[in-house]
């Protein structure tokens, strides 16, 4: 449900004018327009200009300015100014000055930290940009954590994420466009982009779905994703979603286009397939032999953490035959004791297994050793000892969550975490049978989709000729001339 | 039906190829040639592919002078329209009897060698269902499933071969020429029907990039097929007598049975979840082409609405007969030797219209 602010008629007709060349009216105006005295931190510096014999006064929201330039750099040269002729823009020093006459404009220009400037007998308002807002300093990735590569993360503030990204990619043709997408907080999406690289049809299209977006306010990035995606129910995502700047470049570089907002340390990157969330930035840092090692162990992984808890029980109800006679024995002693049936236990260590993993995210630091304990002894070891789950139902589970940490990206992560529960239910109602039959139903789902026109699983079906078929394993990079062409990109060789 | 913005490339159409036609090794066609041929079975892929090579020729010849045409209207532009729809008609019944028995039969191998506790219909319906959804979604997505899944079934494939070495006597293969040349001829020309599903894959070929790709897959498809089912089919020689294999519904299960590795006993549930991988691509895109036929036969546009009926069609049909080894052994075999002179013929026909209306020398 939209909430709108409710605008009385005269506020609406006020802020839709132009400012008023008398100094105390506009004033006035501008004092109820942001409440002030009420309002703490906003601050008005009334002053006479000598040189110029005019009244002037300042206003400026003090917490998200940078009161040291508005004192040096507009405030001190205003006051010392002794040139009778001089114009406002040849005083004041800053880099950038504007000037706006509508009362709307001028308002959305403070709330961004800038500050203005009114003069007596002046229509027009002067807009200085010193805006100064808090954010964190770049630290190491948290979440995409590599071993070879660069650690640098997004923060929450665009301007450095727009910095760490021309860091790497120091080129005049990389754009970067701005749309206003909300109506209440005037949240700015900035598009990035290579112009030479990234197909036209593909910004247009971007550009579309966001102007499409109709809301009061956007929190951040991530809100964002949902409202762009192609299918928003689908359980695989189709926007890649990253803090690190060096993959940002990477797609780029291919011709994709990224996504970035204020208050998300995060870009979003689209159009993207199956195989680029699959992969993680390292595969392509370390050597041949370790890339495509670190490959092979990820898709071990990914079989394992959606397949294992279903193959259990599938092979324990519908064919114990394929267990070999010793292990079956072994099985069946410790099951014996057990009253529930194999889905049973699965999906009670499953719960169990989810609910430590969101406890363990969300439980604060102090305590959280002691928490893992608890965890591991009561769900583990005393489970076991009072017969209510089997050991190997332990090991089982424990192995498929194990191996769903390997998959790096989180919106994949979700998506086999979820695929998993679909198997086990089959399996538990057609055995192997069920899992092959979900299998082929999810893999010709995946073929189904598409990512902003992108099939899911390129270059693995729709066959490209030299897109380098970087699907499970990967080529020597020397050896790579073209860029995927699954992107469309207008420039396709790499050389 | 079909939302794919792009089309099927050489390589998805050859592993489709590869998967329908490559998994008649695992049914109860090896049985019937070794109830015919006797231990010559193994000659019968060789020589029917022979036999068929002219008029796959000569298909592809037709097809390609007719480069904006699909199947179906090939077929009605050469030979008119009543006996044009008449001979589609006739495809499709022939097809849906196919998917009948096929189906009927896998059903049979799923259920006496996997599940013999659950009942028929259930696994029917089942296996139905999953191929009707998989069908839905297009001809070039069904053939991309079947690229991405072929490594998988032909290396599980090759590994239950492989594992065979060591059993067996390599004796039970002579007299070579078996039951003498005559038998071998004859029933090489009636079971040629093993593939005839080149000629129903033509009418996926509005949906291929562009036609050379049909004659590519051809090319690369064929020598592969024969090669796998020659050599599958004397495996099954060595492995049983030729008197022993012919009383077995399906060898290749059997043989799963048979072999081990090591500590593991019985590997026929590794190799289950690969066959039937392959199972579900075949039965999805024969479905696929019936209700493909059905939307120019029957001038349908939203053919995927009828699905269900079809299904049920199969499925009701399909379970009909109470003792399915025996029934359907003895349905498919006829049924092979019926649509074998067709599969032959009827290339022939399409080219002599073709040329005799002079399309061959517009170009």
């Amino acid at each position: 449900m939209k909430d709108r602010i409710v605008i009385n008629k005269s506020d609406k007709q006020n802020i839709n004018r132009p400012i008023s060349p008398q100094l105390s009216k506009s004033l006035e105006a501008f004092k109820a327009i942001y409440s002030f005295p009420t309002n703490q931190d906003i601050a008005i510096r009334e002053l006479t200009i000598s040189s110029l014999n005019k009244r002037a006064f300042l206003f400026f929201i003090k917490t998200i300015t940078d009161v040291t330039t508005i004192d040096q750099d507009i405030i001190k040269p205003l006051l010392k100014n002794k040139e009778k002729d001089a114009s406002i823009e040849q005083i004041i020093v800053t880099p950038s000055i504007k000037k706006e006459k509508l009362t709307k404009s001028i308002v959305e220009k403070i709330n961004n930290g800038n500050a203005a400037l009114f003069i007596q007998d002046d229509s027009q308002a002067y807009l200085i940009d010193c805006a100064k807002f808090k954010e964190r300093g770049i630290e190491r990735s948290e979440n995409e954590i590599v071993i070879k590569g660069p650690k640098e993360t997004f923060v929450e503030g665009v301007s450095t994420n727009i910095s760490l990204i021309r860091k790497k990619i120091k080129n005049e043709n990389l754009v970067f466009e701005t749309t206003t997408i909300s109506e209440r907080a005037h949240d700015e999406v900035f598009i990035g982009y290579v112009k030479n690289l990234a197909n036209d049809t593909l910004i247009k299209e971007v550009k579309k779905r966001l102007n499409k977006i109709d809301i009061d306010s956007l929190q951040n990035l991530a809100i964002l994703e949902q409202y762009l995606e192609d299918r928003p129910r689908s359980v695989y995502p189709t926007i890649l979603y990253t803090e690190r700047p060096d993959r940002t470049c990477t797609f780029l570089e291919r011709g994709c286009v990224v996504l970035l907002m204020n208050n998300s340390a995060d870009a979003l990157i689209l159009p993207i397939t199956f195989w680029d969330l699959f992969h993680s930035a390292e595969d392509e840092y370390l050597r041949f032999l370790n890339g495509n090692f670190t490959r092979f162990i990820r898709l071990i992984a990914f079989l394992i953490t959606v397949h294992i808890s279903a193959v259990y029980i599938a092979i324990t109800t519908f064919h114990p035959e394929m267990i070999p006679t010793d292990l079956l024995l072994a099985i069946s002693a410790t099951k014996a004791k057990v009253p529930f049936t194999p889905i049973i236990e699965i999906l009670l260590m499953e719960i169990a297994f989810e609910l430590i993993r969101e406890a363990g995210l969300r439980v604060p630091l102090p305590i959280g050793p002691t928490i893992g304990i608890v965890g591991a002894l009561i769900l583990g070891q005393a489970a076991v000892q009072a017969n209510i789950v089997s050991p190997i139902v332990v090991i089982i589970v424990a192995l498929g969550a194990l191996s769903s940490f390997v998959i790096g990206d989180i919106g994949l992560n979700f998506s086999f975490r979820i695929s998993r529960f679909i198997f086990i239910v089959l399996a538990y109602f057609f055995g192997l049978y069920g899992i092959v039959a979900v299998f082929m139903v999810l893999v010709i789902y995946l073929l189904s989709i598409t990512s902003f026109g992108v099939p899911y699983l390129s270059p693995q079906t729709p066959s490209y000729l030299g897109s380098g078929q970087d699907t499970v394993h990967r080529k020597l990079l020397t050896k790579r001339y073209y860029r995927p062409k699954y992107f469309k990109p207008k420039d396709t060789t790499r050389s | 039906m079909d939302k794919a913005n792009y089309k099927i490339g050489t390589k998805e159409f050859v592993a489709t190829m590869l998967l329908i036609i490559g998994i008649s090794v695992s049914d109860d066609t090896s049985a019937i040639l070794f109830q015919t041929m006797k231990n010559t079975a193994w000659m019968q892929p060789i020589l029917s592919a022979i036999i068929i090579i002219i008029p796959l020729i000569l298909l592809i010849k037709v097809v390609n002078v007719y480069k904006d045409k699909d199947m179906s209207e090939i077929i009605i532009h050469l030979f008119g329209k009543y006996i044009g729809s008449f001979t589609l008609f006739a495809l499709w019944v022939l097809l849906t009897i196919r998917i009948i028995i096929e189906s009927a039969i896998y059903t049979n191998i799923i259920e006496t060698m996997f599940y013999s506790k659950t009942p028929p219909i259930v696994i029917y319906i089942f296996l139905m269902v999953v191929c009707g959804y998989i069908a839905i979604k297009g001809a070039v997505h069904i053939t991309s499933i079947a690229w991405v899944v072929l490594p998988a079934i032909k290396i599980s494939f090759l590994t239950s071969l492989l594992l065979t070495i060591g059993y067996g006597n390599l004796n039970f293969l002579f007299p070579i020429l078996g039951p003498g040349e005559k038998v071998i001829m004859k029933e090489s020309f009636l079971k040629a029907s093993i593939y005839i599903d080149f000629l129903f894959l033509c009418f996926l070929l509005p949906y291929l990039k562009n036609r050379n790709v049909f004659q590519k897959a051809s090319r690369i498809a064929l020598p592969i097929l024969i090669v796998e089912l020659a050599i599958a089919f004397i495996i099954f020689l060595i492995f049983f007598d030729y008197s022993a294999a012919k009383l077995q519904n399906f060898p290749y299960h059997e043989i799963l049975r048979y072999i081990h590795v090591g500590f593991l006993t019985n590997m026929e549930s590794f190799f289950f979840p690969f066959w039937l991988m392959a199972t579900f691509v075949r039965f999805s895109i024969y479905i696929y082409i019936n209700l493909h036929i059905v939307r120019k036969v029957f001038k349908i546009e939203r053919t995927e609405f009828l699905m269900p009926g079809l299904l049920a069609l199969v499925i009701l049909i399909g379970l009909i007969p109470d003792s399915p080894s025996f029934t359907l052994f003895n349905m498919k075999l006829h049924y092979f030797n019926i649509l074998s002179p067709i599969f032959i013929v009827f290339p022939f026909l399409l080219w002599i219209v073709a040329y005799s209306k002079g399309d061959f020398k517009s170009g």
